[in-house]
This record gives structure tokens, sequence and C-alpha cells, in this order.
């Protein structure tokens, strides 16, 4: 089958600065797929180069197996992106923009349907007929989601989707997201909620300065790093015997990396012969987030 | 594809105030130079003049309204043009146009065409206005549609340098004042350089080419001369554009 998205070997050069040194990544049709890592890694420049607003200083890129640059107009129509601005044309209300962004890939009055179904779908049924200007944060945020589906793309790329919208519209977000990856529609998400991209994502890839440091399937990820923390909160300092065990500390608070949970029990057997009291203790599953500082952090 | 911006450009012009105001102060100016004329016309040739000093209706009012036309334009337009590309560059809606399958051309041209639509309204009006005349005389329809080709591409010529300014900045009031210096630069070009008629500049004032058009004239030297600004500007706004693509 052919890959959603193929990445092969992009570079991207803003004079000096490299953004993007190249990058290889194939992204299957179907997947939920993950793009992670910390502001300037290169996640919005690897966007822009798909979606054709910015062009690579080498390589190739394809979607669907399109090539984004000979291929542009097939490309660009499997393609719809959600940006990570709130950017909107104040002229219009919330279908007129829905009907002219269609309009743009060339879908006429024949996709009113499924601009009606994705206005129900998102919420905005009551605002179909309101100026953009007058939406909120989280309606806008709705409308620039309807905006991308508009030509019902097969790959949708989700670019930090809910950053600074309330948990409700978030899991209302998440349940359309979700239903339309049933659907067959494959799914690219970058966010900064990592928690997000592990309950969501089936494939995850970890950027840092323009480059691919991880590229896996979720579950592989977690099992990167050592299966369990351990935070305890002592009544003195942690004995040194166990400092290298230590991801984080906090006044008397710490977190301990452990490999496996049978750890536990000579953990808590040296604090005991260090005659230090444990005021608290939680055992806590090493998620996303850990791995994500674990492979940020290495220089 | 190009017709859809077209019709995005005609809708957001009137979905603001700034279409509405624009038409109607134009047709307002336009009106009253009608009016003036056609009352001057009267007075004029109602008076001590030899037959052979006199000229038709359609000459004198026409000499009257599309000379201002010509002169209005050059306020109107930078007013409607400012926002064109500056507007979408400030809000950064113009990443909706870039990621659609359409090319630059395509949306250069989608809006160029949308600015000179909706001033062809403008024009149309003034050939109806003129050629209402008809109704009580004979009216010279030759010399109105030469008058109408000349301000129509002289209003294009004008929409291409507009765009391609709007293309240069994100301050769509910086643009509009840009376009207004150049327009009059390149409009009263001649007069400047009046006493050397063979000046390579004095040739490229876009009044010097409208002229033979508001005399009647077709020739298509003029002609070719603002097909080619059209063009000129025109590439030079798509050249421009993908260089903000390849630099990103």
């Amino acid at each position: 089958m052919i890959p959603a998205i193929k990445i092969e070997q992009v570079q991207k050069h803003y004079g000096a600065l490299q953004a993007l040194r190249g990058i290889d990544l194939t992204i299957e049709q179907g997947e939920f797929f993950a793009l992670l890592g910390p502001n300037g890694a290169g996640k919005s420049t690897l966007i822009n180069l798909l979606a054709g607003l910015i062009k690579p200083t080498s390589g190739r890129l394809a979607v669907m197996g399109f090539d984004v640059q000979a291929d542009y107009r097939q490309a660009r129509h499997a393609l719809g992106v959600v940006p990570q601005e709130l950017v909107f044309d104040p002229f219009f209300n919330v279908r007129e923009m829905l009907r002219f962004q269609a309009g743009y890939f060339g879908r006429g009055p024949e996709n009113d349907d499924w601009v009606d179904e994705i206005i129900e779908c998102l919420g905005l049924a009551d605002k179909a007929h309101t100026n953009m200007r007058r939406l909120s944060g989280g309606m806008k945020r709705r409308a620039l989601i309807a905006q991308a589906l508009a030509h019902r793309p097969p790959v949708i790329v989700l670019d930090e989707p809910t950053a600074g919208v309330d948990v409700e519209l978030r899991q209302m977000l998440w349940e359309f997201i979700k239903r339309l990856n049933r659907e067959g529609h494959t799914v690219i998400l970058t966010t900064h909620y990592l928690e997000e991209a592990e309950t969501l994502c089936s494939r995850v890839a970890m950027m840092k300065q323009g480059q691919i440091i991880a590229l896996d399937t979720t579950a592989n990820l977690l099992k990167k790093i050592p299966g369990k923390n351990l935070r305890l909160k002592l009544s003195a300092a942690l004995p040194e015997s166990l400092r290298p065990l230590l991801r984080h500390e906090e006044a008397f608070e710490y977190m301990l990396a452990l490999t496996d949970v049978t750890q536990v029990e000579p953990v808590l057997s040296q604090i005991r012969q260090a005659s230090i009291a444990v005021e608290d203790m939680q055992l806590i599953e090493a998620d996303l987030e850990d791995v994500f500082v674990d492979l940020v952090s290495k220089p | 594809m190009i017709f859809n911006i077209v019709r995005k450009e005609l809708k957001s012009l009137f979905s603001s105030p700034m279409g509405w105001v624009v038409l109607a102060l134009l047709q307002f100016v336009f009106g009253t130079f009608f009016l003036i004329g056609v009352d001057q016309y009267f007075q004029t040739m109602s008076g001590a003049m030899r037959p052979e000093q006199r000229i038709g209706i359609t000459a004198f009012v026409g000499q009257n309204v599309f000379g201002i036309a010509s002169f209005v334009m050059l306020f109107a337009v930078p007013l409607l043009s400012m926002r064109l590309i500056s507007e979408e560059r400030r809000q950064q809606t113009l990443t909706f146009l870039f990621s659609a399958p359409l090319s630059i051309t395509e949306v250069v041209l989608g809006k160029f065409l949308g600015l000179v639509s909706f001033l062809s309204i403008v024009i149309v009006f003034i050939a109806a206005m003129i050629s209402s005349m008809n109704l009580w005389t004979e009216v010279d329809f030759g010399y109105i549609f030469s008058n109408v080709l000349g301000l129509w591409l002289l209003v294009a010529s004008f929409s291409a340098l507009g765009i391609y300014v709007s293309s240069l900045t994100s301050q769509p009031v910086v643009a509009g004042i840009i376009t207004f210096i150049a327009l009059f630069a390149l409009l009263i070009l001649d007069h400047f350089l009046a006493g050397d008629p063979t000046s390579t500049m004095a040739y490229l004032s876009l009044m010097r080419h409208f002229e033979p058009f508001s005399r009647g004239l077709l020739d298509t030297k003029d002609f070719a001369y603002f097909i080619l600004f059209i063009i000129t500007f025109l590439t030079l706004t798509i050249r421009r554009l993908d260089a903000d693509r390849l630099r990103g």
C-alpha cells in the first residue's frame, strides 16, 4: 500500500540555521501518528513543507504517493492541515468560510452535505452563520479543524490542535478525530500534551534540533526507559547509595527510576537502614513524558 | 478554481463598508461630472460658436467624465488593492490559499481579476450613464468604447501595480501609500519631462498611453503597453510570493 506520508532525506536551511537535518519518515495509511519535540525542534517546518507552504532545501516529500513539489495539486488534495495559530478570514461566517475553502479544492455545491456534517459533528451548528470574528477561541479552533476537513482529505495534520482549549472541548475534538481515524483517515498530530499522544497515537516520532531522535510504536518507546517511577517523600535527604536511581528531586521529595517492581523492596530497605522515615510513597508507571524528557535532555 | 478566488475577493469587498463606500463615492463624483458636462454642453453650444468648432455631446461629456475617472481611480485603486495580499499576510490567512491545490499564478490572477471585476462595475456604470444620452440624441458608441477600454486598461494597470506593492509588505496602509505615490509618479511622468517628447522615461507615463484612448483612438502600441505593464507587475508579484515560499 502507498504510504500516506513519505519523507526522504529532507533538509531545510534558513541561511546558516539548519531547521531540518535529513529527515526520513514513512507514515502508513490509517495510522494515528504523533510528532513530538520541544519548541524549535522543526515540527512546524516539517508540516509547512508537507503543506507546500515552504520548499525544502533538498530531499523529497510525498503525500499519498504524490510529490509535494511535482504533483502539488494531488498532494494538497490529499492533505488537510489544522494550523497552530487561530487564523481566520474576518469577512465570512463559518459556513461561507468552509464553502470557500472547499471551493479552492474544486468542490462545489455537491460538497455541502459534507460541510453540514462536519459543522454538526464539531458542534458548530448554532454558529454556522456567525462571523468568524465573533466566535470564542474554542469555537474558532473547531472552525479551523472543520476548514482542514472541508475537502475530505485522507491525511489530516493537526498542529497543536488543543493548545488553549478547555477539557470538555478537547475531549469532544479527540472523539471526532478518533472517529475520522476509524473511518480510515491518517492522522498526524503534534502536541505538547504528551498524555494525549500516548493515549491516541499508535506510533511516535520525537524530534530534536531538526532530527528525528526516536521513531517507534508508543509501546516500544515506553519500554525504552525504566518501567516504574517511585515517588518518595522522606524525613531526611536520600541516602547516597540511591542517588544513581534519582530522576528528579524537590526538597525531600524524590522520584526514583526503577527498572523493575522488584527493586522497590531493596530501595526501602536502604532507606530504613539509614534511619530515614518514609512519609509518603507512590509507584508510578513511566509515561511518554519520561521518554521525551529522557531523550530530549540527552546532549 | 480561479473563479472561486475572484468570487471570494468580490464577496470580501462587499462584506466590508469599504467596497460600498468606494462604489457610492465614485458614482457620486462621476454622476456629478456627468450632469455638469451635460449642463455645460448646452450652455457652450447655445453660444456664438462656429459650426466647425462644435463637438458632439458624447465627446464633450465623455472627456469630462472619463478625464476625472482616470484621476479619481488614482486614489480608489490603492485603497482597494492595499489589502489584497498584505492583509492576508498580516492575518496569516495566505496559508489557506497556499496549501490549496492552486499555483501561485492562479492565486495572483484570482486576486487581480477580483479587484478588476469590482472596478469594472464602476466602469460599466460610467458607460451606462453616458450611453443613457442615446435616449434623446445620437451617441458616438465608438468613442465610448474607446474610452471604456482605455479606462479599463488603466485601472487594470493600477491594480497590477497595487497587488505587487501589496505583496511586498504586511502593512496594508504602507502598501496603499506606496501604490499611490508610484501611480502618481507614473501618471504625470510626461509632465516632468515635457521638454523632451522623445524621452524613454516620458514614454513610460501611463497618462501618455491613456490619452489616445480618451480621444477615441485605438492604437495597438498603447494597448500593448498596458498589457505589458500588467503582465510585468503580475509576474513580479508571482516571483515575490514564490520567493517567500522558497525562503520560508
